[in-house]
């Protein structure tokens, strides 16, 4: 290679890394939105964010809410109100509110921001119902949702439900999603599971369902279920039964009607209570009478009122061969989960940790 | 003059363990770098394809001794070579942008330039860096794995896209089994590290087949027990199969998984500019000697350093020099050592003498 090769090489190399270097983008410019609200109405989609550390207080920070008509506009618009470019690879929650979030613009905008890789497929989703979800977040804007949204699935007081759980649902499930949800009871604010489809919010689970489905989901670290029982004199006892093994599953099959059949697996083991509650044989009776009435209400108001399907029952029913799992459209299927029944097939208490499901 | 067969030998020679850490590793580079969903249609595609390839190269490992390559031979591995350095590079800048990774050019900039240095050395320094690199992959997998066992769903095995037909399941296959050829630029290299030794190149092609076509598509299937439905989502699977695992959050860009993934690209990108510059039957030095146009690598990493530090970019700024000024540094350390090992020997030679 002579002098004049190195001259031109080096010239084009330099050049090319300095034409590379323009387009670097700058981590000290960069905002980290740490939960971000979607309010949906049928004119326009409002977002607001929530920042880890805004530069000026290092202080968790609420932004003013912005609004857009096209989904697609909205990141450009956050940014031209904030300045720097968003990063949400560390976005811990969105919040999400309107009647009318699943419909068309709504399930797009979940869609477009998984795909687009604008909203990690990991994060927690929260609906605040009928609440505006800005009008929250402006509320609260330090409250830490993700650590409360863990500590009611580490108590099992509501399934495990991510960005990624819910899409799947839309996409492969039955058209109907269930998201956390916080909502005030009596003064007191819990964790429910709202159900949505196409159509909007279609109602709230119960406080036993809720739990029958954080049960069957399996995130749940520690499970305490009141045991009911009425003595000799007519008076009410009540008992609290940690579990310490519970696995269920459902398995679906075809009945001979052409109907489905909920098939309910079920395996636990709850210590007895000291101080006399019962004997042995009656608290495993009353805890197995406690898990199955849980698990049958949590898939009946889901599954069976609803049409949900978010516990993989399509799935189940192609794994046991069901025709109608393979050839229906999603409302065919949710009718089909809607029209099926509920039996327990297995109950058994068991000291064994591992096992089935 | 050596033979065509002799400069092949000189050029990639390693050992079996080595070559199939070779193989694995640059397959594994795009495996990270990959845009597609976990699927059973992905999984089985990698398996067909491994079988395919291994078929193909069922008459190769039947001959008793090493193909040779020709002048013809050569230029193709070369013009494969920089093809398949470009198209690494290309899926790392995707995966980097994708996962909005900072400075994801600069990135690509100075991954080349420390394989363009790396690709400099000699090819068994290439060989024990792979088998070092596998060995820490293998750890980690086995972690990975173990770190998620617990939460399985083994009924998502059954996941289907909704209403689909068995058409779109076989053409969902068939574009699988397109996409696992299309990443198993690999297998160019396999005729480069067949030695004179059957036995051996059995070996290393059967290690690299069965890690390939059982280990790929046991991860797919690991990752499927544990994406749930998504199986439209187009995004890269494996960085979201870490969030979906305990103690692995890693979805955020920063930690091991990425840097792994960096590295391997890194070797595949290496080994491809090793190709690029394969040496004819008739050149001196083979690898020995830096190539001439390494010399201008300093000029290009010192710009970045300069653009780097007036931009003033404090933390990232010190890292992407560090890294520029080492791959500025190596090449004139290794003349260092070069010259301070003559210094010894010289030394040596005239102690021997005045004795």
């Amino acid at each position: 290679m002579n002098r004049w090769g190195l001259c031109l090489g080096t010239m084009l190399l330099g050049g090319a890394t300095l034409l590379l270097l323009g387009g670097c983008t700058e981590v000290r410019d960069r905002q980290y939105a740490k939960a971000i609200a979607v309010a949906h109405t049928p004119d326009a989609t409002s977002w607001q964010a929530v920042l880890c550390c805004h530069p000026t207080t290092e202080q968790a920070t609420a932004q003013p809410t912005v609004s857009a008509e096209a989904v697609s506009l909205l990141p450009e618009r956050l940014q031209a109100q904030m300045g720097p470019a968003l990063y949400m690879g560390h976005l811990s929650t969105l919040l999400v509110s309107g009647q009318d979030l699943q419909d068309a613009a709504g399930t797009a905008l979940l869609e477009w921001g998984l795909q687009t890789h604008w909203l990690p497929p990991d994060c927690g989703v929260l609906d605040t119902l009928t609440t505006s979800a800005c009008a929250v977040l402006s509320e609260q804007p330090e409250a830490d949702w993700e650590a409360m949204r863990n500590a009611a699935v580490a108590s099992a007081q509501i399934p495990s439900r991510r960005l990624a759980d819910c899409v799947g649902d839309d996409w492969n499930g039955s058209g109907v999603t269930l998201l956390p949800c916080l909502q005030n009871t009596q003064g007191t604010p819990s964790f429910a599971l709202s159900v949505r489809d196409a159509s909007g919010l279609l109602g709230v689970l119960s406080e036993r369902a809720c739990r029958g489905l954080a049960l069957l989901g399996g995130d749940w670290k520690r499970c305490v279920l009141p045991i009911l029982q009425t003595d000799a004199n007519g008076n009410r006892q009540c008992a609290a039964a940690e579990l310490r093994i519970c696995k269920a599953f459902v398995s679906v099959v075809e009945r001979t009607d052409a109907r489905l059949e909920l098939r309910l697996h079920l395996r636990w083991d709850a210590p007895l209570p000291s101080g006399g509650f019962c004997t042995k044989a009656e608290w495993q009776s009353l805890c197995a009478t406690t898990l199955t009435d849980t698990l049958i209400a949590a898939l009946e108001e889901s599954a069976v009122r609803y049409g949900a399907d978010c516990c993989y029952l399509r799935e189940s029913a192609l794994q046991n061969g069901v025709a109608l799992a393979k050839t229906a459209t999603q409302p065919e299927w949710r009718a089909a989960l809607q029209a099926a029944t509920i039996t327990v097939a297995s109950c058994t208490q068991t000291d064994a940790p591992f096992g089935w499901g | 003059m050596q033979t065509a067969t002799t400069a092949k030998t000189n050029a990639f020679a390693c050992r079996t363990a080595q070559g199939v850490a070779l193989l694995l590793v640059c397959r594994l580079a795009l495996f990270f770098c990959s845009n597609t969903a976990f699927s059973a249609a992905e999984a089985a595609g990698i398996f067909v394809a491994t079988i395919v390839q291994g078929l193909l190269l069922a008459p190769l490992l039947l001959r008793t001794d090493a193909p040779p390559h020709g002048k013809g031979s050569l230029w193709a591995y070369r013009l494969f070579g920089g093809f398949w350095a470009a198209r690494v590079l290309a899926a790392v800048w995707g995966m980097l942008t994708a996962l909005q990774a900072p400075y994801p050019r600069l990135s690509c900039v100075l991954l080349l330039l420390v394989a363009c240095y790396a690709a400099s050395l000699p090819f068994a320094a290439t060989g024990r860096a792979v088998g070092l690199l596998l060995t820490v992959a293998g750890i980690a997998f086995a972690f990975l794995l173990l770190g998620g066992v617990r939460k399985l769903e083994p009924l998502l095995l059954w996941s289907a896209h909704t209403g689909e037909t068995p058409a779109t399941n076989a053409s969902r296959l068939w574009t699988a089994f397109v996409r696992a050829w299309s990443q198993s630029g690999e297998l160019v290299c396999v005729p480069l590290l067949l030695q004179n030794a059957p036995t051996q190149n059995r070996r290393m092609v059967s290690g690299w087949l069965l890690g390939k076509g059982l280990g790929l598509p046991l991860l797919i299937g690991f990752g499927l027990l544990r994406n749930g439905r998504l199986l439209q989502w187009a995004g890269n699977p494996f960085f979201f199969l870490l969030t979906r695992v305990q103690r692995f959050a890693a979805f955020r860009t920063d930690g091991f998984w990425l840097l792994l993934a960096l590295t391997c690209a890194g070797t595949a990108v290496t080994v491809s500019l090793q190709m690029l510059a394969l040496p004819s039957a008739t050149s001196k030095g083979w690898f020995r000697v830096p190539y001439p146009w390494l010399r201008l690598l300093p000029i290009p990493a010192i710009l970045a350093v300069a653009a780097l530090f007036v931009r003033q970019l404090p933390a990232d700024g010190w890292f992407a020099g560090g890294i520029a000024l080492l791959g500025i540094g190596l090449p004139y350390g290794e003349r260092l050592w070069d010259w301070l090992q003559s210094l010894r020997q010289r030394r040596k030679t005239e102690g021997v003498r005045a004795e």
